[in-house]
């Protein structure tokens, strides 16, 4: 086979013309694609039961701890649940900022 | 009637000022100024989809696709690189994540009338065997793997030009001409063997 009846037979494919609505099809999926979507509502259900948990979970590795050695982990329950408390203060504030990024 | 709907397929002139004309409009915030992109556009990008499908409704749904991306990425355009080629480079990348979603290329038995050696004499060969002898070869480029089958299509699609066919698809011309010549020769064996007829096949 000689290249030029591989140039002729790839290059003289006939046109195809566009169908009649095929521009106003464009637009309004342009225009779609303009409209913001509505924001998902944040879950403040599954955030707190989230948050809760980790309290409990940090109260119990403490209280495991102390039993170990309580010298060390004496003031680790209170430490906790400030840092706990400080969390659920700080995190109304910064969840969209989060939440976007992820 | 029929002449409202010849007077929107007729291709408006493609003139690189009106495209950045209109992508200044819209990013100003005028989505309505994209229709005369689309408008200068939709034939070309459309034709290439068909060249990669071969399926009208497939080859518009993803030029439509391509120009919804198009109007999503205008502010990114920075001028390095024509408009054009900026556009064409991002129907390639819709139609690439398009066809990766089809199913394999099904090229079906060629006909009698498509097994005709490609090197007989044109006068033997009535012009309809002649056509669907390319058809038959056109098919074929579907079934050729990507890294081949986009050069192909862009080159050909872009009436042979090698420096906006590379730019386009990002690669340098050397290379480009390698995968052409690959491309080409597979595409040549590929024929020979559906045809049974291992004397086509190129030196």
């Amino acid at each position: 086979m000689m290249m030029t009846d591989l140039d002729r037979a790839l290059s003289s494919e006939e046109p195809i013309v566009p169908s009649s609505g095929f521009t106003s099809a464009v637009m309004d999926a342009v225009r779609d694609s303009t409209i913001a979507r509505p924001s998902t509502p944040f879950p403040w259900a599954r955030c707190l039961l989230g948050l809760a948990a980790c309290v409990v979970w940090a109260m119990g590795a403490a209280n495991l701890a102390m039993g170990i050695d309580a010298s060390v982990f004496e003031l680790a329950p209170p430490l906790v649940l400030a840092a706990a408390a400080v969390l659920v203060g700080l995190f109304p504030l910064y969840w969209r900022r989060i939440f976007r990024r992820a | 009637m029929s002449g409202t709907v010849e007077q929107e397929h007729e291709p408006a002139a493609v003139s690189p000022d009106a495209d950045l004309l209109d992508a200044r409009r819209v990013l100003a915030g005028d989505v309505a100024a994209f229709e005369g992109i689309v408008r200068r556009w939709q034939s070309r990008l459309i034709n290439l989809a068909w060249r990669f499908c071969h399926d009208r409704t497939m080859a518009e749904d993803m030029a439509q696709d391509a120009f919804v991306k198009v109007f999503q990425a205008l502010k990114t355009f920075r001028g390095e690189s024509g408009f054009s080629t900026w556009m064409m480079a991002i129907a390639l990348n819709t139609y690439r994540s398009h066809l990766r979603k089809r199913e394999p290329a099904f090229v079906g038995a060629l006909t009698n009338e498509q097994l005709q050696p490609a090197g007989a004499d044109p006068s033997a060969l009535d012009a309809l065997q002649l056509r669907e002898r390319d058809e038959a070869l056109r098919q074929l480029v579907h079934t050729l793997p990507p890294r081949y089958r986009e050069p192909i299509v862009l080159y050909y699609f872009n009436e042979m030009n090698l420096t906006e066919t590379a730019t386009i698809l990002g690669m340098p011309e050397g290379t480009l001409k390698a995968r052409l010549s690959r491309g080409r020769a597979l595409l040549a064996k590929r024929y020979a063997n559906k045809t049974k007829r291992p004397d086509l096949q190129v030196g």
